[in-house]
């Protein structure tokens, strides 16, 4: 929820807020869990756990602690159920001594031994890791049984993941410069899980294009029909059904699959209005400072 | 699925993520062992994730 894990005193009542305002959005948009990273506890234990309180999704972390009592802060792992899935989420952190309130366990123990609490009650096991490269590079070569290691921290987006010793690694950058839509589909626990990001991109492309010829079409009419006197759009019709089919076929042959779209949250994407006015009512000074930034530069 | 957020001026360091099942596009049933992951990582100042 902070940049750094330490606050400037002048600022620490407009940067809670803001935290606040980020917790507000997260149970707009239903999410379902968050991993604290170490800079979420720059503004100390109270409000951490306020924050906690706050939302309406779990908070994780198998390895911080309150430095006084020693105990762990938060739960280990979340358990999350989709209709036909069971999805088991681990949660770890660096830590950083700045954030003095606060003591880390080893993070590659800690995430072993939540891992082995819950490997055999789900179907998938993620590792959420607020890592630097460093410990990016021992959580999946010491920890047995990651099926996906998910990186905050991350320096930059990295579009095709990669895959090492059975887990793959997304790493989908910093500064919320991308939301990452990430399909997986799991059918065995002994197959490997491939990319099939190729086949996908081709069937957004011929949904697309197929979608672009049937703008005007009337209804009940098959595209087939519409263009029945146009051979080249015939053509056209079939070789994207069937290239679309066949990268189907070929998704359904591989039993494990995954594809990871990269969103760029840029101008271009549109605000949820309930979400937009949680951000206009917490930013106002953010408001106030851009319009005096635009006078002067005037 | 709509992206529930943009450039903010949030600030924040951690993964949200919401896990939803995945429907198929042509029928409203859920597709058998399929299912969509929103992620996010975050650290200084823009956005969250979607559902």
């Amino acid at each position: 929820m902070f940049k750094y894990p330490y606050i400037a005193e002048a600022q620490r009542v407009h940067l809670k807020e803001v935290a606040q305002a980020i917790i507000a959005a997260y149970n707009v948009m239903e999410c379902q869990v968050m991993n604290v990273g170490t800079n979420d506890l720059a503004a100390g234990l109270d409000f951490i756990l306020e924050m906690k309180n706050t939302a309406n999704f779990p908070f994780i972390s198998a390895n911080t602690k309150d430095a006084s009592t020693d105990k762990f802060l938060f739960e280990p792992y979340t358990i999350v159920k989709t209709h036909d899935q069971t999805l088991g989420f681990v949660g770890v952190t660096k830590g950083d001594k700045r954030v003095q309130e606060f003591a880390f366990s080893d993070p590659i123990e800690a995430a072993q031994k939540a891992i082995d609490e819950i490997k055999d009650k789900v179907d998938l096991v993620f590792l959420m890791a607020n890592a630097d490269d460093k410990l990016e590079t021992a959580l999946i070569a010491k920890v047995k049984g990651i099926d996906f290691l998910i990186r905050s921290k991350s320096g930059s987006l990295q579009r095709i993941p990669k895959q090492q010793d059975g887990t793959t690694i997304i790493r989908i950058g910093k500064q919320g410069k991308y939301a990452g839509v990430l399909k997986i589909r799991n059918v065995d626990d002994v197959s490997q899980m491939k990319n099939v990001s190729s086949q996908y991109t081709r069937i957004k492309f011929t949904d697309n294009r197929l979608k672009a010829m049937s703008k005007g079409l009337e209804e009940g009419m098959t595209l087939e029909e519409h263009f029945a006197k146009d051979e080249n759009r015939l053509k056209l019709i079939t070789r994207l059904r069937d290239e679309r089919k066949t990268n189907i076929d070929l998704i359904k042959k591989l039993k494990n699959s995954y594809y990871l779209e990269p969103i760029a949250l840029n101008e271009k994407i549109e605000d949820t209005p309930e979400v937009a006015l949680i951000v206009k009512d917490y930013m106002p000074k953010e408001k106030e400072k851009t319009k005096k930034d635009k006078v002067k530069r005037h | 699925m709509k992206l529930l957020l943009k450039r903010s001026g949030l600030m924040l360091l951690l993964i949200v993520l919401v896990a939803v099942g995945c429907k198929s596009e042509t029928t409203p049933k859920y597709n058998p062992n399929e299912f969509t992951l929103m992620v996010a990582a975050s650290n200084d100042g823009e956005v969250g994730p979607c559902g």
